[in-house]
């Protein structure tokens, strides 16, 4: 029997290593986030600055594919669906890589023992989040990206409690100090991340369920 | 007489492990190097001396001198390389198979269980294309030493029956006969390396003296060239002459040494290593030393063999050449049958879709379309029964895409083809019902004309040169065209309502012209697409 390479299913698999890539580069970028904030080094900021530089670009790689594939020939619906899927998951990577980027930023300072052990709890959770989700697409696995969307609970909780923390500090305190300011906007901007991710896990779980009802 | 049936069984066993073995090396070879090869045989060959290096590399790489001088005559067919570089690589390719004997010689026979149990667990349990091909070559490795190992056993305990002794002394005492049966076995079997191996077994059990094996030896060095010499006679003239060549340079060195045969028994005890290894050795140096002979000579014989096969008349029609033997080598059937497409291909265009502007402006006639028709569809016919028929052969996942591109490609043409004479036959209305298109409308089909003669030559460059960026800028260029396709009918329409004209068959029949050159334009469009893989 013969066999044929499709440009569409070639290009489509190149997006998807591509989303993969940056997926393990972020994790990266997150592990030696902790290492900085453990033992600072311009060694590690300049890699996790250079990774953010690849993420931003893999985002315009995905993009350009994108536009190539709908400028070659007519797509069905549920193609376009997808591609407009893969340029938005491109998008959000983007949107973790900046998080990743502020959080650098905002601790880059003399406080960062002080917001370790919060930030080290989210990390926990959101670690974890983006293993199942490069296992999930790697293997077009909905039980991964489904646990990925279940553990939204744990982040959104973790961002509450350390609220009412910070709240309940500055009412012992009776003041505001930077360092409460700081564990607010940080623990926004990871929950946000977390946040990313789940979008992420569910918009390749919606296709999953696209790809199944069209074969079926 | 249940020794010797015994040994016979073992014998005819191992014979036939060993020739499928190295048809099987033979073949995973081609699949993963003979793209390869034909490259660098294009590329490095472009003296006399780096052709004999060339058809050394080329032919020991492949394992087979056939499938060399296949790719030997696609390339001197389309002057990639000279007559008398190709008959350098001829040389060289004489060379090459001697040392595959010499590797063979080798005693390694017990290790061939281990080639082959790798061989195995790559081929079934690992799937990788590419895996599976190198899985496939220790196979190969494997049966051929096994083979040699089961043929050696099965011969050595003949050494002991007088009657097969006084047998084989009997033929070896006449060397005229002994060369020629084993230039039959050669011949018979499309391998020397097999007869070789038979005699240096032979030799190493004690049944002949190393003397008496030099005629077969010899013998098998003709026998070889045999099947290259059968299968040229329904080859190109190219092939032919290389076929020729092969043989006579063969026959040539090998009578030349007959008629020292008496004095090579003392020169034999002059080559180094054991009895196997000087029979290997001799083989060697036996085409070593044609080669430095008729090196030299290459030019010369070169214009020889142009002077005995004078070029054919080149005739004015194009004409399919895609011989049957071609499809032993798939790598090469694609490659020419991707040539004859692009030559048909060219022919729609110079004899089709350039002619449309001359035919509407009334200059040219119908039948000289409608001859092209014929040709074409006679072409299409035959092209794509080769296809089919390599289809069914056992094809690399590149190749196997290759071919689906091709088989695509080959049907727009056709396609196109039918298509023009569709719109001959519209325009044969428009002169029958005297319907006078005005001179806007003309000149509007005459723009999209343009249109279509451009993207079919872009289609055609691209697929010629596999070129995927002029493919995609073709694409891309799509909705420009569709958008004019738009403009023109309702220009048309506007035209009429302008002139106040009310008859129905002057826009039916400007419609369909433009309709017809529309799906001319969406067949060239397909052929970028295809070339691009959108398939």
């Amino acid at each position: 029997m013969l066999k044929r390479q499709n440009y569409f299913e070639l290009k489509s698999q190149q997006m998807k290593e591509i989303i993969l890539d940056v997926l393990e580069r972020l994790l990266q970028m997150a592990d030696q986030y902790t290492a900085h904030l453990e033992k600072p080094s311009d060694k590690k900021k300049a890699y996790i600055l250079q990774v953010e530089q690849f993420v931003n670009q893999s985002e315009e790689r995905v993009n350009d594919h994108i536009l190539e594939l709908l400028s070659l020939q007519p797509v069905a619906k549920d193609k376009v669906k997808e591609l407009f899927g893969i340029s938005r998951i491109a998008g959000l990577l983007e949107r973790v890589g900046d998080q990743l980027i502020n959080l650098l930023t905002i601790s880059d300072g003399e406080n960062a023992a002080e917001l370790m052990p919060m930030i080290e709890q989210f990390f926990h959770y959101e670690r974890e989040m983006m293993g199942w989700l490069i296992q999930g697409i790697e293997k077009n696995d909905r039980h991964l990206l489904e646990l990925v969307i279940s553990h939204d609970q744990y982040v959104n909780r973790l961002n509450k409690g350390t609220y009412q923390s910070v709240v309940h500090s500055v009412q012992e305190q009776e003041k505001i100090t930077e360092s409460n300011l700081k564990t607010i906007i940080m623990s926004r901007f990871l929950e946000r991340l977390g946040d990313y991710l789940v979008t992420i896990a569910k918009i390749y779980h919606d296709f999953l369920d696209t790809r199944q009802a069209s074969d079926e | 007489m249940e020794l010797f049936f015994q040994s016979f069984l073992g014998f005819i066993g191992g014979l036939g492990i060993f020739l499928y073995g190295t048809h099987l090396l033979s073949n995973g070879l081609q699949r993963v190097a003979a793209s390869k090869m034909r490259t660098y045989l294009t590329k490095l060959t472009d003296t006399r001396l780096k052709g004999l290096f060339s058809g050394i590399l080329t032919t020991f790489l492949l394992q087979s001198s056939t499938v060399t001088s296949i790719l030997l005559v696609g390339l001197v067919s389309s002057s990639a390389l000279t007559l008398s570089q190709a008959f350098g690589v001829v040389l060289g390719s004489a060379i090459g198979t001697t040392f595959t004997v010499q590797i063979l010689t080798f005693d390694i026979s017990m290790y061939s269980s281990i080639f082959i149990f790798l061989g195995v667990i790559f081929i079934i349990f690992v799937k990788h294309d590419k895996w599976k091909s190198a899985g496939f070559i220790l196979l190969s490795i494997g049966f051929i030493f096994f083979g040699i190992h089961l043929i050696s056993s099965a011969l050595e305990p003949l050494s002991e029956q007088a009657r097969f002794l006084e047998i084989l002394l009997s033929l070896s005492e006449n060397p005229f006969i002994f060369a020629f049966i084993s230039m039959v076995l050669t011949a018979l079997f499309h391998s020397s390396a097999a007869m070789i191996i038979i005699g240096i077994a032979f030799v190493t059990n004690g049944v002949l003296t190393m003397e008496a094996v030099i005629p077969l030896v010899l013998g098998a060095n003709v026998g070889s060239t045999i099947p290259v010499l059968i299968s040229s006679t329904t080859s190109s003239k190219e092939g032919k002459k290389l076929a020729v060549f092969y043989f006579s340079f063969k026959f040539i060195g090998v009578a030349l040494v007959f008629f020292g045969l008496a004095f090579l028994g003392p020169l034999m005890e002059m080559i180094p290593g054991n009895p196997g290894r000087q029979i290997a050795n001799f083989h060697t140096i036996f085409n070593v030393w044609i080669a430095v002979i008729f090196l030299p000579f290459l030019p010369a014989i070169a214009t020889l063999f142009k002077k005995l096969y004078p070029p054919k008349k080149k005739s004015p029609m194009f004409q399919v050449d895609l011989p049957e033997h071609l499809l032993t080598v798939p790598e090469e059937g694609l490659y020419q049958s991707k040539q004859e497409i692009v030559t048909l291909a060219s022919l729609v265009h110079k004899g089709m879709i350039r002619r449309l502007e001359d035919y509407i402006d009334g200059k040219i006639d119908k039948q000289k379309l409608y001859e092209i028709e014929i040709l074409i569809d006679a072409s299409y016919i035959q092209i794509q029964q080769f296809l089919l028929k390599l289809a069914q052969k056992d094809l690399t996942d590149e190749q196997s895409n290759l071919e689906v591109k091709l088989l695509n490609i080959l049907n727009d043409i056709e396609h196109i083809g039918d298509t023009v004479i569709r719109f001959i036959s519209i325009a044969d209305k428009v002169s029958k019902k005297n319907i006078i298109l005005n001179e806007a409308d003309l000149e509007k089909v005459k723009t999209l004309l343009h249109y279509i003669e451009k993207t079919y030559v872009d289609s055609l460059s691209a697929f010629r040169d596999d070129d995927l960026q002029l493919a995609k800028d073709n694409l891309q260029y799509q909705a420009s065209i569709d958008q004019f396709e738009k403009d023109v009918k309702f220009e048309h329409f506007n035209s009429l309502i302008h002139k106040k004209e009310h008859n129905p068959d002057i826009s039916a029949v400007y419609l369909d012209i433009i309709n017809q050159l529309l799906h001319i334009y969406q067949h060239s469009m397909n052929i970028s697409r295809t070339v691009l893989g959108l398939i």
